[in-house]
């Protein structure tokens, strides 16, 4: 045993892991800042996602780059388990360690993880600083990090090779690394080679313990904090994220997020869980329409540099929030220590996130789809929004005309209200209010009964469903819009009115089954109206459509001319990434002959965004590149004659993007809903 | 500074105006909403307020149904109402509200009062004029700039095909319109205060006031509701010829030419 080394080694651990401890317990402390949310149901389901996506990385594995990732990963767990013989036998030379210090197959599978992991480094180094993705940062805390895994797989393998050279051991017969070194060590003289073993073992446990200092201290934080963050990760499906306000609440007196403190635990571990790869980034229709919002920057550098700064400086003063309640306590502090003072009244909204910045999202939930570690982008947004609409009444003018249409005629447009079913004049479209007893409950959304354009999908909808025997009801001039815009611009409270009379008068019908047109209806009646007392299957008419015809309902006479057309598809956001619903659509199209149906470079969970999603279609577009037009100009690359779409949204937004991109109006692209071309067939 | 702001509820301006069988105009299912052009004043009061402090106080007249619209403009940051409610108020006329609205005024102080410069129902455009005859104070309409130095304002309003400056001492009664400013949407935080805010219900006898004093120097004699659109007509052909088709149909069947 050397006594010498095992003071000092325990020096150096005990060193270590206080500083270690330090750096964690300040995040903690400043983590518990935050507001409470209730996290901790179903630990079975929880701790299935994380087998699934931290042990199986099954989101990192859906780029090609993922490999390194997984390969990096499950390196690092081969590399702890293999400081344990490392450690062990370097302090007490005459032991070997339990069952892996004396495991041949486990030096092997070892050397084979480090040796992986190294070139992965290497292969990751040469992406990064080399082919210079946009979204990976090229910091100086990327290059230490690879330095620091290097350094302390090279060392070992140094220092196990100078061993294996001084003494062969059967426990590494299959260490090739071990043997690699030892075999370059040749000739060495003994007591050259164990200078080389001691020098590299104690050169390997300095990097290693400053390694673990390292991590809490930087944005390898993402190394801890990914494990709870994917445990508790939310349950819900994508669409019934946001959370629903208790406006009853008398004590309530902020609505929303103004200060970083009111974010719960969970959204802000969201930040330390980042790993900065840049997935949310490179996928984020705002982001890449050149808005101000980036997703990557928001959470790993925005909100979580504010919240360390800020965080910090409260537990310096022992306070637990920055609101009204400390004024006296703030004063104080603005009196003695103005700079801390200036830390603690740093604004969430304005001087950390732009206003512009929370307005660009389109809630297309792509970057949450496509974030490894399952952070919560969006519903961040929605907070800060609500802060902005509710409390301080702070929006774009257009928006507040868009509230008010909905306020006094119940539909974004403004149009009067009693004019809602005048799109099926002639159609002999039945009205709930006449007669309730039937099948389905066609919400037909305000899309569908104002807009001109998609007035003719309704059309389309009511003639396929008659021609199927459907039995089906209308709402007419009852129906109110359904919310979804009001909710993700941040109006929760008057979110909360209209949904509170529409459950009414769907309970009072006693709806059950829900055909919608329109997928942000479906999404909220499916998925959000459960928290009001509205519980209802909801269907999208294409997914109807397609079991009618599956079921022999509805027989499409496919005789007669059809002339050859291609359409490329547009997955909207919230029948695709929302509701998981690719095929139907789909299937439709390929039911009509003569189509050849063709897929954008963006589809399925990676399609990108119209640009009207979470509020953006009753916005103006001021800053970068219209989000419809770069859709447009990706669908204009396939050399189609027809936009697929299954969205009224969708359809206005791409409509105008072709407007706007086509030069010949002799020529312009038509954007069309499989309904349309289903009703003419039959 | 004392701010007075006279609002009306009207019909929601989409709203389809259909005449029962007395000829009446109907209201039933119609949304109401706060005039627009009254919306302007709310908001000035409210700047003004924000700008000198003392208070605004929002008058209004009709039934249980105007106190949502004042209880709106309480949420926009009014800070208190009087809703003179009488169903005597339903058989007079500008004139008599104006008596009416004089009467509940000379009750409180004011510096200024403000109010649309017309409703959108009626677009009568006389109350704010009569009620500033009545209080013996000057009076300017259709307001787009308002500047006030102590007891001076100096007003930009709106003229045909202009603006004019003018100056006028305060109290007076100013109407305003478009352009005055961009009314606030009510925050939530301001909706929940407003419910706590006091908003004063009075009839014709507290007042001080009998249905005589209300007799209305004007009778409506009917309504009527203009005739539907037609639809429009597309002519087809060559350009000479569709024009020469034009011009005679403008002619002959339109009688313009």
């Amino acid at each position: 045993m050397h006594l010498s080394w095992l003071i000092i080694f325990t020096i150096m651990l005990v060193i270590a892991v206080v500083a270690f401890s330090y750096a964690l317990n300040k995040k903690i402390r400043i983590l518990a800042l935050s507001v409470k949310e209730e996290r901790y149901d179903n630990p079975a389901t929880r701790f299935k996602n994380f087998v699934v996506q931290v042990l199986g990385q099954k989101k990192m594995l859906n780029e090609p780059y993922g490999v390194v990732h997984f390969i990096i990963f499950w390196g690092f767990i081969f590399i702890v388990l293999g400081e344990l013989p490392l450690i062990f036998e370097g302090l007490f030379p005459d032991y070997s360690f339990f069952f892996l210090g004396t495991n041949p197959y486990f030096y092997m599978i070892k050397d084979t993880m480090t040796a992986l992991v190294v070139i992965g480094l290497f292969g990751g180094a040469y992406r990064r600083w080399v082919l210079k993705p946009v979204r990976l940062s090229r910091t100086p805390e990327a290059a230490i990090i690879v330095i620091l895994v290097i350094g302390v797989i090279v060392t070992e393998w140094i220092s196990s090779g100078a061993k294996v050279a001084l003494e062969p051991d059967a426990a590494y017969s299959l260490a090739f690394m071990y043997h690699a070194f030892a075999s370059m060590f040749s000739g060495y003289s003994t007591e050259t080679l164990m200078a080389i073993r001691d020098s590299f073992w104690w050169i390997h446990m300095v990097i290693l313990l400053g390694f673990l200092v390292y991590i809490p201290n930087s944005k390898h934080m993402h190394l801890l904090a990914v494990h709870p963050n994917v445990y508790f990760s939310s349950l819900k499906p994508i669409g019934a994220q946001i959370t629903t306000m208790d406006l009853e609440d008398e004590e309530l007196t902020e609505l929303g997020v103004a200060r970083i403190e009111s974010f719960t635990w969970k959204q802000l571990l969201d930040s330390f869980a980042c790993g900065e790869c840049g997935r949310c980034m490179s996928n984020c229709p705002a982001t890449l329409s050149g808005k101000p919002l980036n997703p990557k920057q928001l959470l790993s550098h925005e909100l979580k540099d504010h919240l360390l700064e800020k965080g910090a400086m409260m537990n310096k003063y022992g306070l637990k929030s920055t609101g009204e309640d400390n004024e006296e306590e703030l004063a104080k502090i603005a009196e003695s220590n103005p700079e801390d003072y200036a830390i603690l009244m740093k604004k969430l909204i304005g001087d950390v996130v732009a206003e512009d910045e929370i307005w660009a999202c389109t809630t297309c939930m792509s970057c949450q789809v496509q974030c490894p570690v399952s952070n919560e982008h969006v519903n961040k947004i929605i907070d800060m929004r609500r802060s902005l609409v509710m409390m301080d009444s702070n929006f774009a003018p257009e928006l507040q005309t868009t509230f008010r249409n909905v306020e006094n005629n119940f539909n974004p447009w403004g149009v009067e209200y009693s004019e809602r079913a005048n799109w099926a004049a002639g159609l002999d479209v039945g009205l709930m209010s006449e007669n309730s007893d039937v099948e389905y409950l066609y919400w037909v959304g305000c899309a569908g009964s104002f807009d001109a354009r998609a007035q003719k999908v309704s059309i389309s909808v009511a003639k396929i469903l008659k021609a199927a025997g459907v039995k089906f009801a209308i709402l007419g001039s009852e129906e109110k819009c359904c919310g979804d815009f009001i909710r993700r611009t941040g109006n929760e409270f008057m979110y909360q009115t209209m949904v509170a009379e529409n459950v009414e008068l769907l309970n009072g019908y006693k709806v059950k089954k829900i055909i919608a047109a329109c997928p942000h209806c479906l999404n909220t009646l499916k998925n959000e109206y459960p928290d009001f007392g509205g519980n209802y299957e909801v269907i999208h008419h294409t997914q109807l459509i397609e079991e009618l015809i599956k079921d022999g309902k509805l027989v499409l006479n496919t005789a007669g001319e059809y002339e050859p057309q291609r359409i490329v598809y547009h997955d909207s956001c919230y029948l695709g990434r929302y509701q998981q619903e690719y095929k139907a659509p789909r299937a439709l199209f390929n039911m009509v002959p003569g189509v050849e149906l063709v897929e954008m470079d963006r589809n399925h969970d990676k399609s990108f965004c119209c640009g009207a999603g979470g509020g953006r279609m009753w916005m103006e577009e001021h800053i970068g590149e219209r989000i419809n037009n770069m859709r447009v100009e990706q669908a204009f690359d396939k050399n189609a004659e027809v936009i697929g779409a299954n969205c009224p949204f969708c359809i206005t937004m791409l409509e105008d993007g072709v407007k706007d991109k086509t030069a010949d109006s002799e020529k312009m692209v038509r954007v069309v809903d499989p309904a349309e071309l289903i009703a003419k067939m039959i | 500074m004392n701010i007075v702001v006279c609002i009306k509820q009207t019909f929601n301006t989409e709203a389809k105006i259909v005449l029962d069988s007395n000829g009446k105009i109907e209201d039933k299912g119609v949304n109401l909403i706060i005039n627009p052009y009254d919306e302007y004043a709310i908001e000035e009061g409210i700047k003004l307020k924000e700008k000198f402090g003392g208070s605004v106080t929002v008058v209004s007249m009709g039934g249980t149904t105007v106190q949502a619209a004042m209880r709106t403009s309480m949420a926009m940051g009014i800070d208190k109402g009087i809703l003179i409610s009488d169903p005597a108020l339903e058989n007079t006329d500008e004139h008599g509200r104006a008596v009416v609205l004089a009467k509940a005024l000379s009750t409180i102080p004011y510096d200024i009062i403000l109010s649309g410069r017309m409703a959108i129902d009626d677009c009568s455009s006389q109350l704010a004029i009569r009620l500033a005859e009545i209080l013996n104070i000057p009076s300017v309409s259709s307001v787009i700039k308002l500047e006030i130095e102590g007891t001076q304002a100096t007003i930009t309003k709106e003229i045909d095909g202009g603006t004019k400056i003018v100056e006028v001492a305060l109290p007076a009664v100013i109407t305003t319109t478009k352009g005055l400013n961009e009314p606030r949407y009510p925050s939530v935080a301001g909706i929940m205060k407003s419910k706590k805010k006091e908003l004063k219900i009075v009839t014709l006898a507290e007042l001080g006031l009998s249905s005589e004093d209300l007799t209305p120097k004007m009778n409506v004699v009917k309504h009527s509701i203009p005739d539907a659109r037609k639809a429009g007509q597309k002519i087809a052909g060559e350009p000479a010829q569709a024009a020469q088709e034009l011009a005679r149909l403008l002619r002959e069947e339109a009688k313009i030419l």
